[in-house]
């Protein structure tokens, strides 16, 4: 795929994405929550990680200053040895980071096939071979919405098929690392493994490091590495054989 | 005048501000596939434009023919019942000064007078053109400014709390 690369990262460090002593406090009105408390932990190429959690124990802000669409408290986030305020957030989220939504966050007035081509154009992905609507209707056609569906409005889809297609969207814009909330959420057993085997390609055939929030015990006991957050602290699941 | 033109003017604004916020969580989508602040109120920016260079163009068309009509309908009819009245002016008797029979003699037509029975109504260019001026100004400033406090927050923030 021809994309505009930053300075690739002289160590020899296997780490794409590093967190250093991440904490992250929402503050209220009245009190401030510690969700996150000095998390230190490298994400390796190639790796399909599972973060599982209680519900609230802050899994999806973990993720969400992991792609960059917020900024810890304290601590830093750095990708490829470069700080992401250095790199800029919005660089690096269109360059090198994707995300695929809990609620799917699809744009409501466009098509499936649209919400992923304009993913493609915002990110300057071209596939090497046909166009981008092309590329986009055979990755759609892969996760079972054929071409009928892809042109129709996304909220006329099933909530199965809008997560498809935000898997979709984050799929074809080919990143680095790609986050996903609870991508198996809506969807029946079968598809769900589906999008789980997608996963494990995207991470062992294509070298992308692949982070998955997720409740699935199925999903993490497939993943390769599974990580614990709980009561902020963030600890790796040893492999049961 | 300048009061009716406030008040379209704050309708305007309220109306385009409202849209501007429903869109709140399209922004947070863009931003989160690394769209540009700059490019996303640009597009909201140009879409505003596209819509009052229409308005500006219908207005110029049919602004001058719905202005005469409504101007003939409103004076017009102002014009006409003044006419009749001095039309029904009659002279009090010789003698007399008309009081007492309720002739005002400050009714009286002048003579050789002109009465105006027809408004004539037109709009000049640079009318057209100072309003859709600042309807457009009004329309960048009130999609601006909202859509600017939008894009100052994280993506996260705008989609966690954009409902």
């Amino acid at each position: 795929m021809a994309r505009a690369t930053d300075t690739p990262d002289t160590t020899t460090d296997a780490a794409v994405l590093r967190l250093r002593r991440v904490s992250h406090t929402y503050t209220g009105r009245r009190r401030r929550t510690t969700v996150l408390k000095d998390i230190d932990y490298a994400l390796e190429r190639g790796t399909l990680y599972a973060i599982l959690g209680p519900s609230g124990s802050g899994k999806t802000t973990l993720l969400s200053l992991a792609s960059g669409l917020d900024t810890p408290t304290s601590g830093t986030v750095s990708f490829d040895g470069r700080d992401l305020k250095e790199l800029g957030l919005g660089r690096y989220r269109n360059k090198h980071a994707a995300t695929v939504f809990q609620q799917y966050n699809l744009l409501t007035y466009m098509t499936a096939l649209q919400n992923v081509t304009c993913a493609m154009e915002i990110t300057g992905t071209r596939p090497t071979s046909g166009s981008r609507r092309a590329r986009a209707l055979h990755l759609l056609e892969q996760f079972g919405i054929d071409r009928a569906m892809a042109t129709r409005n996304v909220l006329r889809l099933s909530g199965g098929q809008q997560q498809r297609v935000a898997i979709v969207r984050a799929i074809a814009c080919d990143v680095d690392i790609l986050f996903a909330d609870e991508p198996t959420g809506s969807l029946d057993e079968d598809t769900a493994q589906g999008i789980i085997d997608t996963f494990r390609a995207l991470a062992h055939d294509e070298g992308t490091c692949v982070v998955v929030v997720t409740h699935s015990q199925a999903l993490a006991a497939r993943s390769d590495r599974t990580l614990v957050l709980r009561k902020g602290r963030l600890t790796e699941q040893p492999k049961t054989r | 005048m300048w009061l009716i033109g406030l008040a379209g003017a704050a309708v305007l604004a309220l109306l385009i501000n409202l849209a501007v916020k429903q869109r709140r969580r399209e922004y947070g989508v863009l931003l989160a596939m690394g769209e540009k602040r700059g490019r996303v109120i640009g597009q909201q920016a140009l879409e505003i434009i596209v819509v009052a260079a229409l308005a500006i163009v219908l207005g110029s068309l049919f602004a001058p023919a719905l202005t005469q009509h409504t101007g003939q309908s409103l004076l017009g009819k102002e014009a006409g019942s003044a006419r009749h009245k001095l039309d029904s002016w009659k002279p009090p008797a010789p003698g007399s000064t008309g009081l007492g029979e309720g002739i005002d003699q400050d009714d009286k037509p002048v003579e050789n007078a002109d009465p105006t029975d027809r408004i004539t109504v037109t709009l000049a260019p640079s009318d057209l053109i100072t309003v859709g001026a600042v309807g457009l100004g009004i329309g960048l400033l009130a999609t601006a400014i909202p859509a600017a406090s939008v894009l100052r927050l994280s993506p996260r923030t705008i989609l966690t709390k954009g409902k």
